[in-house]
């Protein structure tokens, strides 16, 4: 036999690995045929099996088996559309054939042709899938039938006060465009609303199946006469008819409900009068197969970078469109161009809402490993743990689920290294042997939030003052004005967590300065919530997405950039006079806090002059951390939805820089980085780090 | 670094214009010839980097090859281009003073740079093409802008850098180019 020779022993296992699992279903299924043949389920499925058998045969050169499948699929399909009721005649066809595809399958094991001669069993076959040949001319005539999907769909459609109509239409007998004319019709239809059902069907017409009458069930808002004009506007069509439907129309006796029991009767003579045709859910099921699609992140990200493209050049239009409609505001092309343009932002829009879905991964992508590191390191430990975790369908950017692995894993292992106890001595303490850890994630309005609670032994907040202390973190008039709740917080003092490892004081801590920054670079926060010898809570909320975000543009010694919003506390005028300075240091008052003020070009190193201030100073409160300060820029420009862009791996991380973007003008801004800009700050002021730690 | 060259021992090169030296880049390497735009300065980055570019949507840096090989300094005219070029997968824009031609020249013209200079630590010249009216040194961008490490450039000090001297000591180290 002729085999392809390029396939690999590998394809060639997976080839008979595949037919042979299709075979078992046909098996099953073409035998189940005979007693359901109402089964749109089964028909569907029977005809994929079939299908992909021929489509793999196909690839490794299997002429024999291909060209036998394909005359089984297509008596299938027809079965499927109703084209052809099933009958005994054609189950034993089928299964004949099925017999004759086992044996060409065995060749492919043995390698060796046998002589079996599939000619007669494909003439079989093809003969049984023309006799349908009559029906076309009977569907006119015939009643549309709906499935049980059918009327489940007119159910759903009558809850949302959508009309139902059944139309009727044709083209004269002479046109040649019969299948055309209905496919637009179709077309027009879908565009009002939703084809339920039609003689032929879609893929009826697709297939030029059709005569000059075409039958339609269709549900919408709009009314009769909108209807009837859009069906008009398609050429060649004659007279449409368009009937309300009225719910008892519908379910009561009007319109019959298939299956109906005398419909499907398997006896020879219904067999040769090839049935009434139904219009069942045909094109929901196949679709339904197709449904997902492996996409290749690459393309997602190429998709999303033209997507951002279309962003960019979203705002320039609105913004030339404004400019246009203001000065020439009576003009009648001015105005259409305003519409179109107004037109393709809403377009863009939703089609940038549609790409971040498409982007959105569940969690569970990172949580499902994570029930087998737990046990691994409890046990290590011997330490007795029941570990949770809830909503782990919870959807984020894939980028977000990247770069929260990490933190979200070291938490987790701080929880088990430090926050529970060995058994021994939780019992001493009053608690069950067995910890509790849970791990929960939630969608909360834009954000998503990841808590991990554990009934360990806390944070002990003193210690923590004390250690801080002893390092020289902080000072004693810091510390005594800190509450338990500020204190927790020491926690993410780069500082103390290195030491932590070895003197395992509060038994926490370790790189948690690491799990903050990380956590800040994606535009989300941590807090802690911890009663001593109970347990303690990590909450992180982080945005949806990171690929687009709300900036505000500000103005700097003659270059542009943003602020995240997301960083931005708020923006103030802050008068000379109320500008004081502690240790060389300006510093403003705001409300019960003390921020210090900087020039914005002096942080970035753009100027080494001190910061001019001015009579009246423009100031941009940021918040990293639990961090504020304020920064002394020219102007402020408006607030826009920015796409962040990497700066690229040739020029590294750039300090106070986390991206840029692309201004409506087609310039490059950088966007600037709360929590580096801070520490940038605190660099060489000592006691900046402390006031900002106290508040 | 790909190497355009054909049957006939030829190399396709992108001739640009470098403080009145004539300088060659496969054309294998060269992405595109942009206009002078505006650039966006980035701060804490070093001198010769210009900034950052928007090219189709894409952030791509920019170094001023005037700074990075050491020449004198001068303001951008009319004639200035950013010849963008790939390094290693990664988009990086050039500004030379101007672009001059597109040619084809014969491999059996090029004198290799260890012939010209003893010490060669000079990966970045790929050689000096003799040509009738001129003299066009072959520059692997590559390497001149992989010398100051491209995976990070922050943190390099640029007096580890010295093509200009380079270029000078081949000069004088071979009076014959020296002359034309």
């Amino acid at each position: 036999m002729k085999l392809n020779a390029d396939i690999s022993p590998e394809e060639w296992k997976v080839f008979l690995e595949e037919t042979e699992e299709q075979i078992v279903m046909l098996d099953n299924d073409i035998v189940r045929m005979e007693k359901e043949s109402d089964n749109v389920e089964l028909m569907q499925e029977i005809f994929r099996a079939a299908h992909t058998i021929k489509g793999s045969s196909g690839m490794v050169g299997h002429t024999r088996m291909s060209e036998l499948t394909h005359a089984m699929e297509t008596l299938l399909d027809k079965l499927r559309n109703r084209q052809l009721e099933v009958s005994s005649h054609i189950v034993n066809a089928l299964l004949f054939g099925l017999d004759a595809l086992k044996a060409l399958k065995q060749e492919v094991i043995s390698q060796e042709e046998s002589d079996l001669n599939i000619v007669p069993i494909v003439a079989r076959l093809k003969e049984l899938a023309t006799a349908e040949r009559g029906i076309t001319a009977e569907v006119v005539a015939g009643q549309l039938v709906l499935s049980p999907s059918n009327l489940q769909e007119i159910k759903e459609a009558l809850t949302h006060e959508y009309s139902i109509y059944k139309i009727k239409t044709g083209v004269p007998e002479d046109s040649a465009w019969a299948a055309i004319r209905f496919m637009q019709v179709l077309n027009e239809l879908g565009r009002l609303g939703k084809v339920i059902a039609s003689v032929p069907t879609a893929l009826e017409i697709e297939q030029e199946k059709v005569n000059f009458k075409l039958e339609v069930i269709f549900s919408g808002l709009a009314d009769v006469e909108m209807v009837r004009t859009e069906i008009k506007s398609v050429a060649e069509i004659q007279e449409v008819t368009i009937e309300h439907l009225t719910e008892e129309s519908i379910f009561g006796k009007s319109v019959k409900a298939a299956p109906g029991s005398e419909e499907h009767k398997t006896d020879e003579q219904n067999q040769a009068r090839t049935g009434t045709p139904k219009v069942h859910a045909l094109a929901n099921a196949d679709s339904q197969a197709l449904q997902s699609v492996r996409i290749d992140v690459k393309v997602l990200d190429n998709l999303m970078n033209i997507v951002e493209e279309l962003v960019i050049d979203r705002s320039r239009i609105s913004r030339v469109g404004k400019v246009l409609m203001a000065k020439y505001e009576n003009d009648d092309i001015i105005r259409e161009l305003g519409q179109t343009s107004n037109h393709i932002i809403k377009i863009i829009n939703e089609l940038q809402e549609n790409i971040m879905k498409v982007r959105m991964v569940p969690i569970s992508t990172i949580f499902s490993r994570f029930p087998r590191l737990v046990r691994d390191l409890a046990q290590k430990q011997g330490k007795k743990l029941d570990f949770n975790m809830y909503g782990s369908e919870t959807e984020l950017d894939r980028s977000i689920i990247e770069q929260i692995r990490d933190p979200l894993l070291h938490l987790l292992r701080n929880s088990i290294d430090h926050g529970v106890e060995a058994p021994d001595v939780r019992l001493k303490a009053g608690k069950t042997e067995l910890a509790s850890v849970r791990l929960e994630a939630r969608q909360e309005q834009g954000n998503i939030v990841i808590t991990l609670e554990d009934d360990g032994k806390g944070i002990d907040t003193a210690k923590l003052k004390e250690i801080s202390l002893k390092k020289g973190l902080i000072t004693p008039e810091n510390a005594a004005g800190m509450s338990a709740a500020d204190a927790v917080n020491l926690i993410f003092i780069p500082g103390l967590s290195t030491a932590e490892k070895t003197t395992d004081v509060s038994g926490r801590g370790v790189g948690m300065d690491i799990v903050r920054t990380n956590i800040d670079n994606l535009g989300g926060s941590i807090a802690i919530e911890t009663i001593l010898g109970k347990g303690t809570k990590f909450i992180v909320r982080l945005p949806l997405t990171v690929a687009i975000v709300q900036g505000l543009l500000i103005s700097s010694a003659g270059d542009t950039y943003i602020i995240p919003l997301a960083s931005v506390m708020e923006t103030l005028t802050v008068a000379r006079a109320d500008i004081k300075t502690i240790n060389q240091r300006e510093v403003i008052r705001l409300r019960d806090s003390i921020v210090p003020i900087i020039g914005l070009e002096k942080v970035l190193g753009r100027s080494t002059k001190p910061t001019r201030l001015s009579e009246h100073n423009l100031v941009v409160v940021i918040k990293a951390g639990e961090r504020l300060a304020g920064l002394v820029v020219d102007s402020l420009m408006e607030r826009q939805e920015i796409v962040v862009k990497p700066l690229g791996n040739y020029l590294g991380d750039v300090e106070g820089i986390s991206g840029a973007t692309i201004l409506s003008d087609g310039n490059v801004a950088l966007i600037l980085d709360a929590s580096s800009l801070a520490k940038m700050m605190v660099r060489g002021g000592q006691d900046i780090e402390h006031l900002m730690a106290v508040d | 670094m790909a190497q355009n060259n054909n049957a006939q021992g030829e190399m396709q090169l992108v001739v640009f214009d470098l403080a009145s030296e004539f300088y060659g880049v496969d054309i294998g390497d060269v992405r595109e010839i942009m206009r002078m735009q505006n650039v966006t300065r980035v701060p804490g980055t070093p001198a010769f980097m210009e900034g950052v570019i928007n090219l189709r949507g894409k952030i791509v840096p920019v170094v001023d090859l005037r700074k990075r090989l050491e020449l004198k300094v001068k303001a951008q005219t009319k004639e200035s281009r950013i010849v963008v070029v790939d390094i290693g997968g990664k988009d990086v824009g050039v500004i030379v003073d101007g672009v001059t031609e597109v040619l084809r020249i014969p491999l059996g013209s090029v004198e290799p740079p260890s012939q010209m200079v003893a010490n060669s630590d000079s990966g970045y010249l790929r050689g000096i093409a003799k040509l009738k009216d001129k003299l066009v040194i072959l520059l692997d961008l590559s390497k001149v802008l992989a010398t100051m490490g491209y995976e990070s450039i922050s943190g390099l000090k640029p007096e580890e850098f010295e093509i200009g001297n380079v270029i000078e000591n081949v000069k004088n180290k071979m009076p014959v180019l020296a002359g034309v």
